[in-house]
């Protein structure tokens, strides 16, 4: 009976021992660091942007060091801009990762910006945003046995394509009827300030037409303006036209910027009439 | 000696079981929750109380199997219960089994709870060794009961009390100089014959308050005051005579 008694004992001792060292090698790697999910950071997205379409890559990489072999691992995300709008919803499965290995990809989308601001979507193209990065990782670890499941949330501050623009009454000339105390030439000296993201585009194209009472037709006239930083354009218009006003009132611009199009008036100021 | 046995048996089982699943938990409880107050598990919030409840039951559970004697019903409920509460302690301990980690914008969940089960998997087979333990201790149990009842009336014959010892003869009598009988046979043959095989001290006792004598040759009874036996006309010894 006491060698039964033993035997048995030693059968589960043997099979406890078992079930611990199943157990620590599962849940050593997390707490130890072997096992490491690295998600991009804000500092790490990287943007460009091409014919209306923003493409965003942010990196990532799993360092499977633990005992057993990662499987089912699958990274899902998606992009909301800071009024809930949804730019991207993607689930990648990665698949399984054998112990000792590292997996680097990177997350890669790409959304039409163009799209949403020909559908009211202004607000990216003329304003600061912040895009909200909801990152989830999920994989199953030790045979299946364990679940891991990590969410990364992260805001990427969203730089407005469009900046500013207006027209510098400063170093503009426009004629004063109907006394026409300013010469010619006649001019209007158009800035505009562009985001980083789109350097190297095609120059903006501004087009700007004096608004007033005339007996003749409207004086228009347009220019091109670099991309990317702070850029200006000298319109120039041509003084025959301007002559048969009686007034000026205002200006109306049409500016296309990278595929973007956009119109407005702005009134000529006192002192310049 | 063998009750002390079991009583230190239990003093200790309730000395080791509370430093286990109490003390020692609530330290490492501690340790965790101050050093890493981001993790959460289904039962944190009151993991103390619960460590406490289930160890205190683990630890009277395991006091009162090892207060019992192995292959008792009574040892092996307890060892049963104690299994259960260690069972019910350990889930409670890892959370079911799942953990949520929040470390700034990071958020982890950690869902081990088919480990969890095989770990609990591993300690009810303890039960096996309770159970084993009980049956093999239920026989030896039985047959020392079955041997004492064999032995029960032999021990009630050997208990009896013991003879009460003759008392000192008083008088010079010839016969209380020797242990020996003292007879006088009829045909005048004087001496000593052999001893006869010792009376029951309790009929030597009544013998003293008998109203009769009895004739060592044939075996009538006599009279006190008889000097001869009148069946074999054998003389009585002298200190018969009253």
């Amino acid at each position: 009976m006491a060698a039964r008694i033993r035997l048995l004992q030693m059968a589960i001792a043997a099979v406890n021992i078992a079930i611990v060292a199943l157990a620590f090698t599962s849940i050593w790697p997390f707490p130890h660091g072997d096992f490491k999910v690295d998600l991009p950071s804000a500092s790490e997205v990287t943007w460009s942007y091409s014919d209306g379409i923003v493409h965003v890559t942010a990196p990532y990489s799993i360092d499977n060091g633990g005992f057993y072999d990662v499987s089912d691992l699958t990274l899902h995300y998606a992009v909301t801009n800071y009024s809930g709008y949804q730019l991207a919803d993607q689930t990648i499965p990665i698949g399984d990762i054998p112990a000792g290995q590292i997996t680097s990809s990177s997350i890669d989308f790409r959304f039409d910006l163009l799209r949403m601001f020909n559908d009211g979507a202004l607000g990216m193209v003329f304003s600061d945003d912040l895009l909200r990065f909801a990152v989830d990782v999920s994989c199953q670890y030790t045979m299946k046995l364990v679940k891991f499941e990590t969410s990364y949330q992260v805001s990427v501050p969203w730089d407005a394509l469009v900046l500013g623009y207006g027209i510098d009454w400063n170093q503009s000339n426009l004629p004063d009827p109907p006394a026409f105390h300013h010469v010619p030439p006649y001019y209007l000296v158009y800035w505009l300030s562009t985001s980083d993201l789109l350097s190297g585009l095609p120059p903006a194209q501004v087009s700007l037409t004096v608004v007033g009472t005339t007996s003749g037709p409207s004086a228009s006239s347009s220019t091109s303006i670099q991309l990317g930083g702070n850029y200006s354009g000298t319109v120039t218009f041509d003084p025959t036209l301007l002559v048969h006003y009686s007034s000026l009132d205002s200006i109306r611009y049409d500016v296309q910027v990278a595929g973007f199009r956009w119109s407005g008036t702005i009134p000529i100021p006192e002192w310049m009439r | 000696m063998r009750d002390r046995t079991r009583v230190s048996d239990a003093t200790w089982t309730a000395f080791t079981e509370a430093l286990r699943f109490v003390v020692v938990p609530i330290v490492l409880v501690n340790l965790v929750t101050n050093n890493y107050p981001q993790l959460t598990t289904a039962f944190m919030p009151d993991i103390k109380t619960y460590i406490i409840f289930f160890g205190g039951m683990i630890t009277a559970a395991s006091t009162l199997e090892a207060s019992n004697k192995p292959g008792t019903w009574k040892r092996l409920l307890f060892g049963l219960t104690a299994l259960a509460f260690v069972c019910m302690w350990m889930f409670v301990i890892f959370g079911g089994g799942v953990a949520h980690f929040t470390y700034g914008p990071y958020f982890v969940r950690f869902d081990m709870s088919k480990i969890v089960y095989i770990m609990l998997f591993g300690i009810s087979l303890k039960g096996l060794l309770v159970v084993s333990t009980f049956s093999g201790n239920k026989h030896y149990l039985e047959e020392q009961e079955r041997k004492r009842k064999e032995e029960r009336p032999a021990r009630r014959v050997r208990a009896r009390p013991k003879p009460v010892p003759r008392g000192k003869p008083s008088g010079s009598a010839f016969s209380s100089m020797s242990k020996m009988a003292f007879e006088v046979s009829h045909d005048d043959t004087v001496g000593y014959a052999p001893a006869p095989p010792p009376p029951p001290p309790q009929s030597r006792s009544v013998q003293r308050t008998l109203a009769y004598k009895q004739c060592p040759i044939c075996g009538a009874r006599a009279s006190l005051k008889e000097t001869t036996c009148k069946r074999c006309g054998a003389w009585f010894s002298q200190d018969s005579f009253s």
